[in-house]
Order: structure tokens, then C-alpha cells, then sequence
């Protein structure tokens, strides 16, 4: 008895099927359904008619009120009928998580790849849920500009936050092959380069700074170099590409360079990239470069090719950036500390005695001649007659002649074994001797 | 048999000189009791420098102590001795020191473990008084007697060459410095220094008569140069330190009487090492105070009351960067010597030999790092 009903119902359901005209092939006619398998890509059983592989008849009607068919399983369970869903890693994309697979693919078919509403710019499904803000950017990230969001992302699930196919570092560097490969060979690298995620610095999006840095330099560089920071901010004399666009990255790089502190080029010659111009700046910044070609005499520093020794490229309270107190007046009578930047390095305590045997060879018997010409009422600055860079007298005295206003003073300086003389356009030829002192206004 | 009184007193006296003469012998073999490590500052502070040890006389150098076999077996030594040192100065791993009270100055020869007199001269080239010296890059020897009150010159060898000075002394010269072709003199009671040519002896410049006393000297007692050629001299009249440079003008000054740390009582003997710290003896406080070229105070070691390492009337010190491997053995484990500091004591006791030695350094970790903390602009303090 049990047997024969069994056999039955289940004669009953084949009937019924057979002669149901929603199912099969018989789905898709001219007048039902005709727009499902009629897409580029349609879904592997709408393509073979096997409408019922997922939907189960509920009524004999079709259509009928109240909906005459359900689904074979709810959400993901039907899908993963036939699709391998995984589920098995750390991160998942919140559709899957919660089983919503037609949130972005269309069950039946589409026009674009992977059963999606779009094509290769995924921008307007996944703005759909994310904040489309980073993607209309004035500075955008080449993948996130044409929407290839799956370039970097995983949309199903990953093992690394933000559904991030791999490591970010490795993720970037997959791309930015000739980066990574000269990276290598870099002496120096940035240590955020060398080690960090490049999103330490970049928005992998966009952003509205160039090349999509999170801040503007040197807002994003003093984040973590504090002090240098501290010192822009409030230096009374800044070093104008520090403050202009760019920032920072107006000397150094940002990422790997051949040189030390991640300059381009050595300091001598990246400096002299603008002050060895004659068109840079309003007024023209000197061009250094011509004052330092063919010269006999270098400065100290300048010999080892540093202008850091004499300037803080940084910014500084002082006079032409210097590292120390320097009078910007043309003249100014000697009071400890207003020569700091020349005294810090030279002999402290050249212009304090009048009388020395010791501080200076300048010097008429034991009387100091630098003491003569700067600790008087009119006290002379140093660059009265030393050139600060180079020159072609020794101790860089200025043999071509100091500006004075549009006229070069000449110095007229020569030198013997005790001593000297000079015939400047400041006063009439006097001559020093160390040994012997010349006596100047006989009694 | 019976033992008379005068009979058994005999025996009692050999029986004592026996024994006496027995607890030499086991004295020589004997083990010192074991003291610990000496620091200053003391812990908790991290050590700066150590008391490594301290020689009176020659058989204090030696390595191995075997005076009283060695006589027993039919030796024989010349030992030398330094009763009242007081002024001193390195030179190429010796050091010569005054001593005041032999009228000699003994040179330590600190490779060859040896300690002699400069020299054994008599009549005009005899020493009375010694209390500075000081040795030029040739070998020859300057000394400051305030008994001949002049400036005695010996050669490398001891032998008398000239009389420096004379008539320069208002009472005594008690301090002599060489620096390049200069030999500097100072009369303590005129409180005048005086720059020598060191070849010709003629007075180059005369320090101390500026018309603004606080620029001159008084009652000068320790004078030194250092390696830029600048002289600094302790003033026991009012506790100061002046720096000088060649030509008379003061460069600085600091120090007053005090009781307190970076002041002075009575103060000494001074030195400057290669880094500008300054080193000042205080024979009243029994220190030696030292000072960084700004003239800040970093310290103080030889504090009296200790098992080891105090000073007793202290006068002179010297240092030196040279040779410290031949100290190193004394230092405690860990601690690396950075400079040894010489202190001639004027008495000795016990624990208190004429001369101390001690070690500034600093104290390593496993991994031969320094364990001192650094200051605020990056240097080590010492």
C-alpha cells in the first residue's frame, strides 16, 4: 500500500512537470522569459535551459498569484550548488559573508563579464555600497581611476585586510615592477620605502594632492620628521622650496637616491641647480656657480662640496639662512656673538683683543688689524673683503673686489713673510708688518 | 736547671725577634683581604672613575714582591722612595715627581716598572726645594725650587744645564709650565706669571699686572696649559680658576672659597686632558674636583674615609691617555679605562700611598656597549 502510493505521487510530479509550460526550454518563448538567455552572458543553465536548477514549481499555474515557483535553496546555498564559494579565509566581502550573491551579480546573465551590471570599470557597482568620494579625486590612482578595483582587491574574500589580493608593499610592487627593480639598487632607501606599505604615504585611491600623498609636503614628511617640522614652522628666514609646492620632495626624493639624505644628486650640485642660475627668483638669486668656476681658493666647506657647513637648508632665524648669527647690515661693530656663523668655525677669539700674538697673523706688531676694521665704530663685515665661497686670493680675500652697491671695491691685498699691505678703494695703501710695525702717523 | 730573670728576658727578646721575623716572612705570603671595586661617583650612579691602585716607592712597581728573600739569599736593591711628593707631569710613559722633602724629583718609568732620581748633582745643579716640573719634547727637564727660587734645567739625562728665572721670584716660583717655544713661571706671592722664550730664557710677556684686578691673579698656586696653548692657574687668595692664553688676556674664570661642590678651600695642583675637562686638586677638601670645558662641575673623587682610593693632602694630578693597558689589569670587569689620572698624596698611611692612580672610564655591558646614559646634546658625560 505504501509502495503503490509512493509510485504514485511521484507519476503525479512527472505529469506535472512535463506538461508545466514555464519549465525547459519551454521557459523562453516569444512571449515569456524572451529577455533572459538574450545577453552577452547569460548564466550557465539559463544558456542550457535548466531553469530548474534552481527554481522548484510551487502551483500547477503558471503565472500564477502569489508566485507559482521558489528557489531551489536560499542565498548562497544555491549558488554554491554548483559555485565553490570558499569561506575559508580571514577577510570576507560582506555580500558573501551574508550570502547576498545577486547584490552585485545578475543570477540570469549580463552583458559584462562575471554575471555584473558593469564592465571593466567597476566604479558604479561598488560605489553602490563604498563612498565614492576617493574615485572622483582630483589625483587618482591608475587602477582606482579606470575602476579595476579587482586589480587590488579580492571581491569574494583574502587573508589581508581590505580584501587586498596580497600584502600591500608586494601588491604595489607586482605593478611598479621598474620602481621595485631600481629601488634595489638604490644606496639609499627611505626606510617607509624599504619596509612600510606604501599607503603610509600614498591614498591607494586618490587624493587631491599630486601622486596621491595623503597630505601635502612637507605636512606628510614632518609627520614623522618632527624636529625638522618644528623648525620650518617657525624660522624667522625660510628656505622658499621647503615652503612651495613639492616641499620636501623639491630636493629630496621621497623614495631612493644614489646620495646621502636622499638628495638626487650630491649637495653641491643640487644646490646649484638654482643658485646657479641667473633667472631664478625675483629678485635673481646670485649665481654661486660662476663665483665658485676657476676659482683658486674654495671655502672649507665648500671644498668637500657642502653648503650645509655655512646654511640650514631648512630654514633659519639668520641672515641668508645661516647657521649662526651673521649681521645682514653692511656694517655692524663687533659684539660677541653677531659673527657666530664665521666665528663658530674660525677663531673665536679673533675680534676680542686688540692686542694679540696669538688670534690672527693680521696684524701690525701685536696690534689685531681685524679688530681695527671690525670692532670700531664702522665695524667692516667679513664679506667686505673675504668672499664667503671662493676666490682667487688666499684667505678668500676678495681679489676682484667686494660689492659695494654697483662697485666692486677693489682690495689690492698682497702678502709677505710677516706680514702685508693692502690698497683697497676704502683708503690709501697701508702696509702691516708682524715683526717689525709699521708705524702710520709718525709723532 | 734553673733560668735566671736576665737570662729569660734574653730568650723572651730572641724568641720575639723570631717570631717577628717569622710573621714577616708569612706576612710576605700572605693574602690581602679582598676590597671591593672603588667608584665615584659611588652606585647607584654609574662609575666615571675608578682608584686602581698606588705606588710609595720602588718596590711598590714591582710585579712580583720578594724583598725580604731576596736579602735572605744574599741580594741586594737600591730602593727608591717618595716621602712628601707634590707637583708632577707625564711625559711619554714616565712621570716625574717632586718630592719636596728629598729635594729630588723621582722619575717613574711606568713600562719598566723602575722609579729613580732625576739626578745626583751637587753644588750648582742641586736640587733644594723641588715643587713643579715640567719636560719639553727633547727630554729636558724643568723644575720649579722654591729653595733656589729659579727654574733648574736638566737634560734627558739628568745633567745640569742652566738656572731659568732667577730673580723673577718675589718669594717662590711654585709652578712651571712648557708649551711650544714658551716656558711659564709663577711667583705666588707678586701673583705674576711670566712667558719665558724657552731657548733663550728672555721674559716674553709678564700675566697678572692688568690695571682691573679681578683680571689678575692672587696667591697662584697650580698652573697648567692645555693643548690649544691656553693657561689656566688655581688661585688659593680667592678659589678661582683663570684661564689666560699666551698674551695675558683672561678667557674665563670660575670657582670661589666654599664648602660646597665646584668650590674650593686650598686649592692645588690642576691639569686639563685632550677633551678641555679641567681636574683641581683641593688639599682641604682632599678631592679632586673635576670640570667640563664649560667649566661645569662633573665630579669629584678621593674623598677621604674610604678603605682605598681617598687621598691624603693631596697636591698634584696629571693625566694621561697613554699606556692604559698597563692599568687596565686593576680596573674592575667591565670597566674600560678611558684616561689615568696620576695624584701625588704629600702623606701616606696604611691604605694611602704618595702616589694614587685612578681610571676614568666607563662601565661596558655584555656586548662591550657603554652602559652610561647620554646627555641631553648627545655627548657621554665623563
Amino acid at each position: 500500500m505504501k509502495m503503490f502510493s509512493l509510485l504514485s505521487a511521484g507519476i503525479a510530479g512527472l505529469l506535472l512537470f512535463a506538461s508545466d509550460p514555464a519549465l525547459g526550454t519551454s521557459c523562453v518563448t516569444n512571449e515569456c522569459h524572451a529577455a533572459l538567455p538574450a545577453v552577452k552572458f547569460p548564466h550557465a543553465p539559463v544558456k542550457e535551459g535548466e531553469c530548474g536548477s534552481c527554481h522548484t514549481p510551487l502551483a500547477k499555474e503558471h503565472p500564477a498569484k502569489g508566485g507559482s515557483f521558489a528557489l531551489a535553496a536560499k542565498g548562497e546555498k544555491l549558488c554554491k550548488e554548483c559555485h565553490d564559494l570558499g569561506g575559508n579565509k580571514k577577510v570576507q566581502h560582506a555580500p558573501v559573508k551574508e550570502g547576498d550573491c545577486t547584490s552585485c551579480h545578475k543570477p540570469h546573465g549580463s552583458n559584462a563579464r562575471y554575471l555584473l551590471e558593469v564592465g571593466d570599470d567597476r566604479t558604479p557597482l561598488c560605489v553602490n555600497c563604498h563612498d565614492g568620494a576617493p574615485f572622483k579625486a582630483a589625483y587618482m590612482h591608475g587602477p582606482a581611476a579606470v575602476g579595476a578595483c579587482n586589480s587590488c582587491h579580492d571581491p569574494h574574500q583574502s587573508d589581508e585586510k581590505k580584501l587586498m589580493k596580497g600584502p600591500v608593499r608586494n601588491l604595489c610592487l607586482q605593478c611598479h615592477a621598474d620602481f621595485a627593480a631600481s629601488m634595489k639598487e638604490a644606496s639609499f632607501v627611505h626606510p617607509p620605502v624599504a619596509k612600510d606599505p606604501c599607503t603610509a604615504c600614498h591614498d591607494p585611491h586618490g587624493s587631491g594632492v599630486a601622486m596621491f600623498l595623503k597630505k601635502k609636503s612637507p605636512d606628510l614628511c614632518v609627520n614623522c620628521h618632527r624636529k625638522i617640522g618644528a623648525q620650518v614652522g617657525k624660522v624667522k628666514v625660510p628656505h622658499k622650496p621647503v615652503v612651495a609646492p613639492g616641499g620636501c620632495s623639491n630636493c629630496h626624493s621621497a623614495h631612493f637616491s644614489k646620495g646621502p639624505k636622499l638628495l638626487p644628486s650630491t649637495e653641491l650640485e643640487l644646490c646649484l641647480n638654482c643658485h646657479g642660475k641667473d633667472n631664478v627668483g625675483t629678485p635673481a638669486l646670485k649665481n654661486i656657480k660662476t663665483q665658485l668656476e676657476g676659482k683658486k681658493f674654495l671655502h672649507g666647506p665648500i671644498q668637500k662640496g657642502e653648503c650645509k657647513g655655512c646654511h640650514d637648508p631648512h630654514g633659519s632665524d639668520n641672515f641668508r639662512l645661516l647657521r649662526g648669527k651673521y649681521p645682514a647690515e653692511l656694517y655692524a661693530t663687533y659684539q660677541d656673538g653677531i659673527y657666530e656663523a664665521c666665528l663658530k668655525c674660525h677663531e673665536k677669539n679673533l675680534l676680542r683683543f686688540a692686542e694679540t700674538t696669538i688670534y690672527t697673523k693680521f696684524r701690525n706688531g701685536n696690534r689685531n688689524l681685524h679688530v681695527v676694521h671690525v670692532g670700531t665704530r664702522k665695524g667692516r663685515t667679513c664679506r667686505i673683503c673675504h668672499q664667503p665661497h671662493a676666490s682667487d686670493g688666499e684667505k678668500l680675500i676678495s681679489k676682484d673686489g667686494a660689492m659695494f652697491g654697483d662697485w666692486k671695491i677693489p682690495i689690492n691685498f698682497v702678502s709677505s713673510s710677516t706680514g702685508g699691505s693692502c690698497a683697497p678703494g676704502c683708503h690709501q695703501k697701508f702696509n702691516y708688518d708682524r715683526q717689525k710695525p709699521v708705524v702710520y702717523r709718525p709723532e | 736547671m734553673t733560668v735566671t730573670g736576665l737570662a729569660f728576658s734574653r730568650v723572651c727578646k730572641q724568641l720575639i725577634v723570631v717570631l717577628c721575623f717569622a710573621g714577616a716572612l708569612s706576612g710576605c705570603a700572605g693574602k690581602k683581604a679582598a676590597i671591593d671595586p672603588v667608584f665615584f661617583p659611588p652606585a647607584p650612579d654609574v662609575p666615571r672613575v675608578q682608584y686602581l691602585t698606588g705606588f710609595t716607592n720602588s718596590t711598590d712597581l714591582r710585579e712580583k714582591k720578594g724583598g725580604v728573600g731576596k736579602l735572605l739569599v744574599g741580594g741586594s736593591e737600591t730602593v727608591t722612595t717618595l716621602n712628601k711628593p707634590y707637583g708632577l707631569t707625564y711625559k711619554k710613559g714616565k712621570l716625574y715627581i717632586c718630592d719636596v722633602q728629598s729635594g729630588q724629583v723621582v722619575i717613574v718609568d711606568l713600562v719598566e716598572r723602575t722609579m729613580r732620581n732625576l739626578s745626583e748633582e751637587t753644588g750648582s745643579g742641586e736640587l733644594r726645594k723641588p715643587v713643579s716640573v715640567a719636560v719639553d719634547d727633547e727630554g729636558n727637564v724643568y723644575v720649579a725650587d722654591s729653595g733656589r727660587k729659579d727654574i733648574a734645567v736638566y737634560n734627558e739625562n739628568g745633567k745640569y744645564l742652566r738656572s731659568m728665572a732667577r730673580g723673577l721670584a718675589k718669594k717662590n716660583l711654585v709652578a712651571v709650565a712648557v708649551y711650544k717655544d714658551f716656558l711659564l713661571t709663577m711667583d705666588n706671592a707678586s701673583g705674576l706669571l711670566f712667558v719665558l722664550d724657552r731657548k733663550t730664557g728672555e721674559t716674553v710677556n709678564t700675566i697678572g699686572n692688568n690695571p682691573d684686578r679681578t683680571k689678575n691673579l692672587a696667591l697662584p698656586n697650580g698652573m697648567t696649559v692645555d693643548g690649544k696653548g691656553n693657561i689656566h692657574v688655581v688661585n688659593m687668595g680667592n678659589g678661582t680658576v683663570k684661564e689666560y692664553d699666551l698674551d695675558g688676556n683672561m678667557l674665563s674664570s670660575f670657582g670661589r672659597l666654599g664648602d660646597v661642590p665646584g668650590e674650593f678651600t686650598r686649592p692645588r695642583g690642576i691639569n686639563v686632558d685632550e677633551d678641555g675637562n679641567i681636574f683641581v686638586v683641593d688639599a682641604g677638601h682632599q678631592v679632586v674636583q673635576v670640570f667640563n670645558s664649560d667649566k661645569r662641575i662633573l665630579g669629584d673623587f678621593g674623598v677621604t674615609g674610604l678603605p682605598a682610593g681617598s687621598l691624603n693632602l693631596p697636591a698634584g694630578v696629571v693625566t694621561t691617555r697613554e699606556h692604559l693597558d698597563l692599568f687596565q689589569k686593576y680596573a674592575a670587569p667591565g670597566f674600560k679605562l678611558h684616561q689615568l689620572i696620576f695624584v701625588t698624596n704629600q702623606f701616606q698611611s696604611v691604605i694611602n700611598k704618595a702616589v694614587s692612580v685612578y681610571g676614568m672610564g666607563e662601565m661596558l655591558d655584555g656586548k662591550g656597549e657603554a652602559k652610561s646614559p647620554e646627555t641631553k646634546d648627545g655627548k657621554t658625560q665623563k
